[in-house]
């Protein structure tokens, strides 16, 4: 597999990353973050100081991101490949795919020792960029207005999800 | 068969994985002339990371920052050092001269006492015991003065060695951190993140929090050795200081130099008690109101595990072991505690 850039960017990189001249594909990891809507509210110089806080992973097919009724700390998102969201409570009809752009976990960044209710697996070869708990921690030290915004943005996806899930409800009621 | 090549690939980067961990760690146990510097740059780092982040947040260029910090550290290393090395050569050079000197003196006495005992009751004392008391004498003496030497080696090779450890530190911790993260298997990964950076948060507020009491602790017992008139006050704080940093054992040690100066110097008079109620009081406010605030929250052991984890600690590397034991008591403690969540909890 060919590798990607890994995430430990300097300024310099991190501009030439977003010139006319560099490739852009999801190998570009600051021209992949600034084309998901989560990020549309940063800055260049913003996206530069999250972005040294991001893990490339590379996941085989078939391999487990994270285990049903396992502790996670990360936030995730899909570079590359497919993921799938499967669970022993649900059919294998209800099982749900990921793809490029999308993410999962925003809450295991929120809340401390969350345990995940999927099982996360790799469908394809995929590439993730996770940001973990401890990262929130280190960001919030050094990045505070970074971090502001992030954890605005995580409150929002959450928050988007609960109003999805009231909508469902109430159309079924 | 996809799923039987898969868990084969697991299992080689676990092997991969732990083999680099335990022989990295095998090689730094083994070799104590890497593993001493290396520790004491690792604290270092940890202690003054905060101060480079807080410069790089500043706009400071990153290698400004860096060599602030490593030209802070040299010129507070090398010029005490600089100026106790003269001191050491000139006080070993007056041991030479002293040793005759004692010799004839110790000589003198034992045959004056050898012909009262002889005169007393008539038992003649051979003169063989004083040769062998002298002989074993001047070879313990010889073997700390060739020692003397080895450990300035040591010294100065660490005043070398532990800056240029600490600036590549801080210049490529980072992606030294991120080329450890990338052989980390996934199946592991968040947990030994995690577990990585609790370690770091711990040993560095640790070694933070003991550096400021230390130096509260020097700084009151310098000021009060010195209103009361107590020669060398400044010397005295800074060995107290010194050995605070041991747990239990320190504040004892610190402490006796003091007394002993005073005790040589003036006798067991009034200065003698003022300098004991000094070290008495200094200890008090450290112990019931510096520690508990500024220590005790960050490793929360028990006593008896701190004290076993001191004497291995000395066991193995000496007085910088009795430094690092604690701290390394508490990462312990802290995966056991993520591996009994693993196994036990999950």
């Amino acid at each position: 597999m060919e590798e990607n850039k890994n995430s430990n960017y300097n300024l310099l990189e991190y501009f030439w990353a977003n010139s006319v001249f560099a490739a852009k594909d999801e190998k570009n990891l600051p021209y992949f973050l600034k084309k998901i809507g989560i990020f549309k509210d940063f800055s260049e110089l913003e996206l530069f100081d999250l972005v040294q806080y991001i893990h490339i992973r590379h996941y085989s097919a078939g391999e487990e991101v994270v285990n049903e009724n396992e502790h996670s700390m990360g936030f995730y998102l899909i570079i590359s490949g497919e993921v799938e969201l499967s669970s022993s409570l649900i059919s294998d009809e209800q099982k749900i795919s990921l793809y490029p752009e999308m993410y999962f976990g925003e809450k295991n960044l929120l809340l401390d020792k969350c345990k995940s209710n999927m099982k996360i697996c790799a469908k394809d070869n995929s590439t993730l960029a996770a940001i973990l708990s401890p990262d929130l921690d280190n960001l919030i030290d050094k990045k505070p207005r970074v971090a502001v915004k992030f954890i605005k943005t995580l409150s929002q996806l959450s928050l988007m999800k609960i109003e999805e899930i009231e909508k469902r409800i109430l159309s079924r009621s | 068969m996809k799923k039987n090549s898969l868990r084969n690939q697991n299992i080689l980067r676990h092997i991969f994985f732990l083999t680099v961990i335990i022989s990295s760690m095998i090689v730094i146990i083994n070799i104590p002339r890497i593993t001493i510097p290396l520790a004491l740059a690792y604290v270092l780092y940890l202690i003054t990371s905060p101060i480079y982040e807080k410069m790089i947040n500043a706009k400071v260029p990153s290698i400004i920052a860096n060599l602030i910090i490593i030209f802070s550290f040299v010129f507070v290393l090398v010029s005490p050092l600089s100026s106790i090395l003269p001191l050491i050569e000139s006080q070993s050079q007056n041991f030479d001269s002293y040793l005759p000197k004692s010799e004839f003196y110790i000589k003198k006495y034992y045959y004056e006492l050898k012909i009262l005992v002889e005169r007393k009751t008539t038992y003649k004392i051979p003169d063989g015991f004083l040769s062998d008391i002298l002989n074993t004498s001047k070879g313990y003496f010889k073997d700390v003065a060739l020692e003397i030497p080895k450990i300035l080696g040591s010294l100065l090779e660490w005043v070398l060695i532990i800056p240029l450890l600490l600036f590549f530190m801080l210049k490529d911790g980072r992606s030294f951190k991120r080329l450890v993260l990338k052989i980390t298997p996934n199946s592991i990964f968040e947990k030994f993140y995690a577990v990585g950076h609790q370690f770091n948060k711990k040993l560095g507020g640790y070694m933070m929090a003991k550096f400021f009491e230390a130096s509260l602790l020097g700084l009151m017992i310098s000021i009060s050795l010195g209103i009361a008139g107590v020669e060398f006050s400044l010397i005295l704080g800074l060995i107290a200081a010194l050995t605070n940093i041991i747990p239990y054992v320190g504040p004892i040690l610190g402490s006796l130099p003091g007394i002993i100066i005073v005790l040589a110097k003036y006798g067991p008079g009034n200065l003698f008690y003022i300098v004991l109620f000094i070290y008495f009081i200094a200890n008090i406010i450290d112990l019931a109101i510096i520690f508990p605030i500024l220590v005790s929250k960050i490793v929360d052991l028990h006593p008896v595990v701190v004290v076993l984890s001191v004497i291995l600690g000395s066991q193995y590397f000496g007085l910088v072991g009795m430094v690092i034991s604690i701290p390394c008591a508490a990462a312990v403690k802290l995966i056991t505690e993520v591996l009994f969540d693993e196994f036990y909890l999950s």
